[in-house]
Parts: C-alpha cells; sequence; structure tokens
C-alpha cells in the first residue's frame, strides 16, 4: 500500500463522530414540501405581475391619430396609469379631475404612504389625448386643476405650464412692479388672490395677481404691457380679449374692466346681479358676455359693451337650471360652448359638488345641448376650446404603465407583514420579560 | 394507512442508512474540508438533502458521496473555511519525518491545506476511495483531461511542500 493511501486512511482516522439530529428526516421533507409551496406562490406572484403590467400584452387599439377632437365618451384611469411627466403623450383634448379621488392624488395628511410620488399633490388630474384615447395623470402644485389651453398642450400647474407633449414645465411671464402691499407677506406669486390663463385663442396669456396685471403672448412669453391696480382681497376671474387690449376682473363685489395703463375704463357691481365668467367670455365683436341670474332662479347669457359697460342685446339662450356657476369656453357664430357645473349631493356628505360637463347654447333653443359628459363623481371639467366643435372616435383607452406606482404600492404592501412580525416579535419579547421579572 | 405505512418505512430506510454509513461519510467529509466542524457540517448537509429526494433515489451512496465532493469544493463554502485558516506561500515549519513515521498523517493535513479545494478532491478521490480517473471526473461533473490536469497539479504541489510522499507521487504521475 503507497504511503499517501496509508497516510490519508490514517488522517481519515481523525474524522469527527457525526450524529445527525433526530427528526432529520422529517425536517428535511417538510422544509421540501415549503420550499415547494415558497417556490409555487413566487411562480404565482411573478404570473401576477406580469398579468397586471401587462406583459405580453398586445398594444391597444387607437382610433383617430390624423383628426383632433374631443372623445366621444370619457373613462376613469386605471390606478397604474402612466404620468405626463414619465410619459408624454401630447396635447390633450380634455382634462378632468375627480378631487382628491382622482387616481394617484396623495392623502392629505399622511403624505408618506405615497412616499414614491414628486411632490404633494392632494388632486391630481387626468389628461385626455387630443387625437387618441391616451390617458395620463398630470400632477403638481397642492390641486393640479384643469386650466388647459385653448390648443390642448399646455395645463396650467402650480404656477407654471405643463408641456403635455414634452412633460416639462415653462415659466409663466413674470409680474414687474412692486408686489402687493396689503396682504400677507408669505402671498405666494401665483397664489390666494391670483389668476392665470389664455386669451380664447390661446395666443395670449394673462397674468394677475392682488394689484399687479400682465399680458404676454404665448407661448412667446414675450410681455406686451403690466399694469398696476390698487390692491385687491379677491381675483375671481380674469377675462382678455383676443387682441390683449384690456382685462375685466371679477373682484370682491365689482366687475372691473382695466387699460393697458391700469386705468379702469368702467365698473359694474356684481349685486346687479352680472358676473363675468369664462374664458371666452369677451367676444371678438367687442360685447363682454356674462351671466345673469334671478335668486334662486337659471343662469342666463348677457351681455355688456365692452367699451362703456352698457348692456347690450344678445339674444335669448336657454337658462341653465340647477347649477353652481358656468363658463363660457368658446364661441361658433352665436353658439356658446360652456361648462355648466351642475349641483348634486356630495358622495361623502350632504354638501352640494359641482358636477360639470360641455354644454351647447343655441339661440332659441329651449334647453342646452350636453356635448360631452365625464365621468361619475367629477368635479372639474376642461376642454381643449379650438376643438370644441370637432369629435372623434373613441377607442379602447390606452392607459400607459406607470412603473413607480408598481414598485411604490408592492413595497409598501411588502412591508406590512414586515411591520407585524415585528410587532408581534416585540409583544412576545414584552411578554417574557414581564414574566421574568 | 398506505401512504403513512409507505412514509414510515422511506423514513426507516433512511435512517438505517445513516446509521450504516454516516462514519465512511464523515471520513471523507474531513478529509476534503481539513476541518472537523466543517466534515460535520459537510455530512449533515448532504444526508439533509438525500432525505428531501429519499424517495426518488437509485443510488443514496452515490448521491451522497457527490454532495459532499460537490458542495466541499463550492465557492461559498471555500470561503468560509479561508475566514478561519490563514494561509501562506512558505511551507509551516515541521519536523523531518520518514515513511514510517507515525505521524505521517500530520504531514499529510499540513500538505492538503497547501492545496486548493478541488486538487483536495481529486486526491481523496483518486488516492483515498481508489476512484478511477473517470468516476473521479464523473462524481465531480468535469472532464477527464481537468481531472488528469487537476491531479498532476495537486502531486507536484504535494511533491514540494511533503517530500516524503515523493516516492507514491512519482507512480502516479507516471
Amino acid at each position: 500500500m503507497s504511503v499517501l493511501r496509508d497516510a490519508f486512511r490514517e488522517l481519515a482516522e481523525d474524522a469527527p463522530e457525526v450524529r445527525p439530529p433526530a427528526g432529520l428526516y422529517a425536517a428535511a421533507r417538510r422544509r421540501r414540501r415549503e420550499r415547494r409551496a415558497a417556490a409555487a406562490l413566487l411562480a404565482l406572484a411573478v404570473l401576477a405581475v406580469a398579468v397586471l403590467i401587462g406583459w405580453p400584452r398586445p398594444g391597444p387599439e387607437r382610433f383617430g391619430g390624423d383628426s383632433a377632437g374631443l372623445p366621444d365618451h370619457l373613462v376613469l384611469p386605471s390606478w397604474d396609469t402612466a404620468t405626463v411627466h414619465d410619459s408624454p403623450a401630447g396635447p390633450a383634448a380634455v382634462a378632468y379631475s375627480l378631487g382628491e379621488r382622482n387616481v394617484q392624488s396623495d392623502d392629505e395628511d399622511f403624505r408618506i404612504f405615497s412616499w414614491w410620488r414628486h411632490g404633494h399633490t392632494v388632486s391630481s388630474t387626468t389628461v385626455v389625448g387630443l387625437h387618441e384615447d391616451v390617458y395620463r395623470i398630470a400632477r403638481g402644485g397642492y390641486t393640479t386643476g384643469v386650466d388647459l389651453s385653448p390648443d390642448g398642450r399646455f395645463l396650467m400647474v402650480g404656477g407654471e405650464a405643463l408641456d403635455l407633449s414634452t412633460g416639462r414645465t415653462r415659466a409663466l411671464p413674470k409680474l414687474t412692479g412692486p408686489r402687493p402691499q396689503a396682504g400677507p407677506s408669505s402671498t405666494p406669486y401665483y397664489g390666494y388672490g391670483g389668476v392665470t390663463t389664455w386669451s380664447p385663442e390661446g395666443t395670449r396669456v394673462v397674468v394677475v395677481d392682488q394689484s399687479r396685471v400682465a399680458v404676454a403672448g404665448w407661448p412667446s412669453g414675450r410681455i406686451e404691457w403690466n399694469a398696476t391696480f390698487p390692491y385687491q382681497n379677491y381675483i375671481g376671474d380674469a377675462v382678455i380679449p383676443e387682441d390683449g387690449s384690456a382685462v375685466a376682473l371679477t373682484l370682491d363685489d365689482e366687475i372691473v374692466v382695466l387699460n393697458r395703463d391700469g386705468t379702469r375704463r368702467w365698473s359694474r357691481s356684481k349685486h346687479e346681479p352680472w358676473l363675468v365668467s369664462g374664458r371666452a367670455a369677451w367676444r371678438p365683436d367687442g360685447r363682454l358676455v356674462g351671466l345673469t341670474r334671478e335668486v334662486n332662479g337659471p343662469y342666463r347669457l348677457a351681455a355688456l359693451d365692452g367699451a362703456t359697460g352698457a348692456p347690450v342685446d344678445i339674444g335669448a339662450y336657454p337658462p341653465v337650471s340647477a347649477a353652481m356657476g358656468m363658463e363660457v369656453v368658446a364661441w361658433r357664430g352665436d353658439v356658446a360652448y360652456a361648462i355648466v357645473r351642475h349641483a348634486v349631493p356630495g358622495i361623502y356628505t350632504q354638501d352640494e359638488i359641482p358636477f360639470p360637463e360641455l354644454v351647447r347654447l343655441v339661440p332659441g333653443a329651449a334647453a342646452p345641448e350636453v356635448v360631452l359628459k365625464p365621468p361619475a363623481g367629477t368635479e372639474q371639467l376642461a376642454v381643449a376650446t379650438v376643438f370644441v366643435d370637432a369629435r372623434r372616435a373613441t377607442g379602447a383607452p390606452e392607459f400607459g404603465v406607470n412603473f413607480y406606482e408598481y414598485l411604490g404600492r408592492g413595497l409598501n404592501w411588502a412591508c406590512c407583514p414586515v411591520v407585524l412580525i415585528g410587532f408581534l416579535v416585540m409583544v412576545r419579547k414584552t411578554v417574557r420579560w414581564s414574566t421574568q421579572v | 394507512m398506505v401512504d403513512a405505512g409507505m412514509s414510515g418505512g422511506m423514513r426507516d430506510g433512511f435512517e438505517e442508512f445513516v446509521r450504516a454509513r454516516t462514519g465512511a461519510f464523515a471520513r471523507t467529509a474531513y478529509l476534503l474540508t481539513g476541518d472537523r466542524q466543517h466534515a460535520e457540517e459537510l455530512v449533515q448537509t448532504a444526508l439533509t438533502a438525500a432525505a428531501e429526494r429519499w424517495t426518488r433515489l437509485d443510488d443514496p451512496e452515490r448521491y451522497v458521496r457527490r454532495v459532499l465532493y460537490t458542495r466541499a469544493v463550492s465557492w461559498w463554502r471555500v470561503r468560509r473555511r479561508w475566514r478561519s485558516e490563514v494561509l501562506t506561500d512558505a511551507p509551516p515549519e515541521r519536523r523531518a519525518v520518514s515513511r514510517d513515521d507515525p505521524d505521517l498523517r500530520i504531514v499529510l493535513a499540513d500538505a492538503l491545506k497547501r492545496l486548493t479545494a478541488k486538487q483536495r478532491a481529486v486526491l481523496v478521490l483518486r488516492f483515498y476511495e481508489d476512484r478511477s480517473e473517470s468516476e473521479t471526473a464523473e462524481i465531480l461533473g468535469v472532464g477527464l483531461g481537468t481531472v488528469k490536469s487537476q491531479t498532476r497539479d495537486a502531486l507536484r504541489r504535494l511533491r514540494a511542500v511533503a517530500p516524503e510522499l515523493a516516492d507514491e507521487n512519482e507512480e502516479a504521475m507516471r
């Protein structure tokens, strides 16, 4: 026998005495069953996630593409709808919001529950494509709002213009002159009392705060004129004609029209009653269209001369009943398009909440004609007013995929058992400690 | 009842196998690892793996030995051993021994520590278990050429660090 073999055999005699634990067979078989069950569960989970995120999923059928217009109907977006920021889908035909129930809205008090989202937006907005049924979520500011530009490309978000084609934001024209003096020092630049909106065709933008106004070309952003006026606590609405030569402001208790140099052209008390409302209120023929309303009566369109403030005839438009408000957003000849906010009982409370619809008001008609009705629960609605009379076919909605929603919600759910186990361990330790003491 | 009876029979068969063969597995594991604690862990790992697949194993002895060898050379086990062993390039100092010296096993133990896990496994298979080159290649899951080159390198290394084993090395090399 060789030396090496002898040495191996001698060395092997130093081996330890191994005593396998009792129940090794049963424990090993049980562990194998558990592993197989865990693997099956994991495979199911992977399969479920793959199905949820739509892989492999054929691309949804899209409609239109060549023609721009409003869709025939709107649906609610899914919870994992992509955002404008991550997956911009081009100009929008419609923007609507269900308030804090709009998908991807943050909880007002528990921001940490949605840690993966940027900022803190308690009311997001859903935008729907101008050419096809692509749904995206816009977030920004505390509440995003639905101030959509007439061509549908921009959305006013948090004091900036969000470009729906690129997902980037553009700064709005800056106001010049001394900041408002009478308000709280912390008043934000475009905060309380301030208004930003577009001219009827979207070629100009007006920015107003409590004592300053600026009108600029859009999308150039070149300032055309600035003016200041005495401090106002409240600016309800701002309307400019398409040529941007003046601005009509709805203040606390009056309607004021300012010239380019900031001087008052005329004013009327709001108690008369008369109200300027809507981006298209100032018609190209110089008439300033507003709303009149008897006490508890329906709204009716009325008109003033934009130059003098004197009442002028506008014709007999159908009354709008049971409405909380109305905004004239476009004209096609003498036919007016307006967003009407109907009063409906709240879902959670008995307080009335507005349910908006796009209606067409034809002179001589008995009642408004509903053009577009958003999903139930919608609180705010806007349309690309340049395309208000154009319709396109509605197809299968495409929501995109928001990877961050999957990641964030998945990790949140994954943390639940960890937190639970940690809690149980802590309770067990506490009980043991107390019994030992 | 039939299933329970079958399961009980399987368990009895496994326990009989463990009683009969654990000592042999422990010796092989000790030669492979050079450490009593690691050897014990390795045997338990292999027996646990066998228990998990017991109902489907045609040749449990062959399966357990294969697990012993493959796990012994797996990178994470080797890494664990390295944490507790400090290897140097220079051979350890030791007193001179002859072929008839009863401490030859100590020489071999020191020399084996100078080898890689794979070289060690090849030597154990070839010179402790008297496996052929092709059997060694099959158990380790490598090619015949790899076994030959590993054996050659291992014996050369042994000759360098333990000249007392040179005669046998020469024979094997041939």
